[in-house]
């Protein structure tokens, strides 16, 4: 590198060419592509606050969960009992209401409960008993979902639902825009400023790159890792009570279906802002882009097909717009599988700590 | 590859993608029907409007008696019934209701958890042939080729299989007798499509459709809906379809909906080929401001749904007699079992009824009989009343 000085006017143009770059904001690009585009096909129908309301509303609650497996997947591990949790909270909450008490403050105190007692399954699975999270959390996933079966007897409950409790969660709006939407929000905003500006978000990312370092420096590993499953519970059962909320029963089989979009907007957001980093601001682009799409595809007439073709081809953009192996999230993700295949000496007890390549 | 090649053809991979999605031949197509039939077919429509709202007074009252004939025997108690169940809440409920017929005659019931899925659907036929049971009933109106090798055997075996909310043209070998199936479906639709016509005097329904392939016997009340629209008797009438996916109900279909109602701003009709279907939906048209755009309609209607029809979410529900159906199929096997005529049970005739909020009953489990006592007509048939 060169000692010379680099002209104050000239950093501040890299700084922005390299902020403005397809690597860093490649979402955004192909989010304003999309508004072009559907604004184009649906002329009268899609440049519209109702668009923007649509989108914010009906995907909130993809991107609350999102939001939660950001932090556990920060810290190198992988919550797939989101889903589960989910249908959790939201079947208990509707359960608390059917047959406790039509409160519903008290309803959503006991799907917080409910989700925050799944995190402590997670926690007492993945870090006490050193089963890796990808595994663990698949098998406490199956557990929670035969629960929500045995709670439900497989019936929707809607017994006290439809009142205060959904006109609190899923329907009272301030300019159109209902409880989760403020939720996704705030979350968004207390994720930042956890994320990036605490000592606990640097240690958080520092456990996710290498763990072992992380432990050399002090950090208490186990008890990190356990509060991030703790939190992404905790997320989702807070979407899990939003998502009774607007269904106006609780549903059984509803919960299981968030979890490949909340991990589609995670992994999407980790190649916007932050070179590969998982992050909030990210998340909540990726979680709204896909919204985008899919409201703008039905909007245009699309064939019942197209989201999936949209999905998919997003995120692959979206990956290979950013450094694709260097600090890939998805490249975890294969180090985990790859972690886990019978025969390999750093089997499945080690595989607490996919560490980003390169990172 | 270098980045910008690497650039280049990710973007061109995707707008490609893009491209093919939203230019797609769309499976919404519009059929404006009747717009030729002009003033001079006045006294024609008002004909059919008026026969519409006759059929349709009749069919709010509520039903109160059943014709089943009596087996030749009280059954022998002690056999086994096997229950394959859908991947929905209301099948479930269907196994709740076999459970009383079947105590009925000290038989026992398994509940089989079946699917949507081709795995899960032989796995549950498998299961099933490995249990040999005294008869075997299945709901989900899934195609039977998905499971004809396993009802070949069980034909091998003796066993009677009753199938329902099936199409009668996917009938297969092994199957004894299929209820609730095209005419029903046929009928229910027409009972919609008359309630539709009458609210509407015959003119100007413009009709949603939210329909799944993924059950084919929903067909047939489609069938009747769009012969309503696509009559003379019905001035100035539209239908547009959606395609859905079962998976998406609850989740990402409400939020479909209300882009097809933006995206069809003339819409004034909206109907879901099953109940499941609409969860989520009032609450989504209401975040959007359209939930009083919009009259929903639907086939079958459970807990939920009756819910939101007692909020003035929903308009209308043909109301599918799930309790006299599940215990008609179990008449049936029972016949088969004791060696009575089969027309006579297959023939037992299902109650019919249009439900809105003014005659909606109170009930407190998932499903609702239509006829009150409808057990006792069947207790007396099996000489255990």
């Amino acid at each position: 590198m060169s000692d010379q000085p680099v002209p104050a006017a000239r950093g501040s143009l890299t700084m922005a060419k390299s902020w403005l770059s397809p690597r860093t904001i490649g979402a955004i690009y192909v989010w304003i592509l999309l508004i072009v585009l559907f604004t184009i096909l649906s002329p009268d129908q899609f440049a519209q606050y109702a668009t923007v309301k649509q989108v914010l509303n009906e995907y909130a609650v993809t991107i609350l969960i999102a939001l939660g497996l950001l932090v556990p997947l920060a810290a190198g591990l992988y919550d797939l009992s989101v889903g589960s949790v989910v249908g959790m909270a939201g079947i208990g909450s509707a359960w608390c209401l059917a047959h406790v008490s039509p409160n519903p403050w008290l309803a959503l105190a006991a799907g917080l409960g409910i989700g925050l007692a799944c995190g402590l399954v997670n926690v007492v699975v993945v870090i006490l008993m050193r089963v890796d999270s990808f595994i663990g959390t698949l098998a406490t996933s199956s557990i929670f979902g035969a629960i929500v079966i045995a709670i439900s007897g497989q019936n929707t409950i809607s017994e006290n639902v439809s009142g205060d409790f959904q006109q609190f969660f899923g329907l009272k709006s301030i300019a159109g825009l209902t409880a989760p939407v403020g939720l996704m929000l705030v979350g968004m905003l207390v994720l930042a400023f956890v994320l990036e500006k605490t000592s606990y978000g640097r240690r958080l990312y520092a456990t996710g790159y290498d763990d072992e370092v992380a432990r050399l420096g002090g950090v208490n590993v186990p008890a990190l890792r356990a509060s991030t499953l703790m939190v992404s519970a905790g997320f989702a059962a807070l979407a899990g009570v939003m998502v009774t909320a607007s269904l106006g029963a609780g549903d059984p089989t509803v919960g299981p279906s968030f979890l490949l979009p909340a991990f589609a907007a995670a992994f999407l957001g980790a190649t916007q802002f932050r070179n590969g980093r998982v992050n909030p601001w990210g998340c909540v682009v990726a979680g709204l882009l896909l919204g985008t799409g899919d409201v703008g595809l039905v909007l245009s007439g699309a064939p019942v097909w197209a989201p999936s073709v949209f999905e998919g081809a997003l995120l692959i953009l979206a990956v290979s717009l950013t450094r694709a192996s260097m600090r890939n999230p998805l490249g975890r993700l294969r180090d985990a599988v790859g972690r886990i295949r019978p025969g390999r000496p750093d089997g499945p007890g080690q595989a607490n700590h996919p560490s980003l390549q390169g990172g | 590859m270098g980045r910008t090649t690497r650039f280049g053809t990710a973007v061109a991979a995707f707008a490609a993608a893009l491209a093919l999605a939203a230019c797609g031949s769309s499976d919404t197509e519009s059929s404006a029907a009747g717009a030729e039939a002009g003033s001079s077919t006045g006294a024609a429509e008002s004909g059919a409007v008026a026969e519409a709202r006759k059929s349709v007074a009749a069919l709010m009252e509520r039903p109160t008696t059943m014709e089943v004939p009596a087996l030749p025997s009280k059954p022998a108690s002690g056999k086994t019934l096997d229950f394959i169940a859908c991947a929905t809440p209301t099948c479930k409920a269907f196994g709740d209701l076999l459970k009383e017929a079947t105590a009925a005659v000290g038989w026992e019931l398994k509940v089989i958890q079946g699917g949507f899925a081709p795995k899960d659907i032989a796995n549950s036929w498998n299961q099933v042939l490995r249990d040999k049971p005294a008869g075997v009933i299945a709901s989900g109106g899934i195609p039977t080729s998905l499971f004809a090798n396993q009802l070949k055997e069980l034909d091998k075996l003796g066993i009677p299989v009753v199938l329902h909310d099936q199409p009668q043209s996917d009938k297969i070998t092994g199957v004894t007798a299929v209820v609730m199936s095209d005419e029903d479906n046929y009928q229910y639709g027409k009972e919609l499509a008359d309630l539709m016509l009458a609210d509407a005097s015959g003119k100007d329904i413009h009709l949603g459709i939210f329909q799944t392939q993924q059950v084919p016997v929903f067909v047939n009340n489609r069938k009747a809906l769009n012969e309503m629209i696509k009559s003379p008797d019905c001035e100035g009438c539209t239908v547009d379809t959606f395609d859905f996916q079962v998976a998406d109900q609850g989740t990402k279909l409400p939020a479909k909906v209300v882009s097809f109602l933006r995206s069809h701003p003339d819409v004034n009709y909206l109907y879901f080929d099953y109940n499941d279907a609409v969860d989520g939906v009032p609450a989504a048209l209401q975040r959007a401001g359209l939930a009083d755009k919009v009259k929903l309609l639907i086939n079958s209607i459970s807990t939920t749904e009756a819910g939101y029809m007692r909020n003035d979410q929903v308009w209308a529900s043909s109301a599918n007699p799930w309790p006299e159906t599940l215990w008609k199929d179990f008449h049936i096997i029972l016949a088969k079992d004791s060696g009575a005529p089969l027309e006579d049970a297959i023939g037992v005739k299902l109650p019919n009824m249009i439900l809105t909020k003014e005659n909606l009953p109170e009930f407190s489990g998932a499903l609702f009989p239509l006829v009150e006592d409808y057990q006792s007509f069947f207790k007396k048939a099996w000489g255990v009343e």
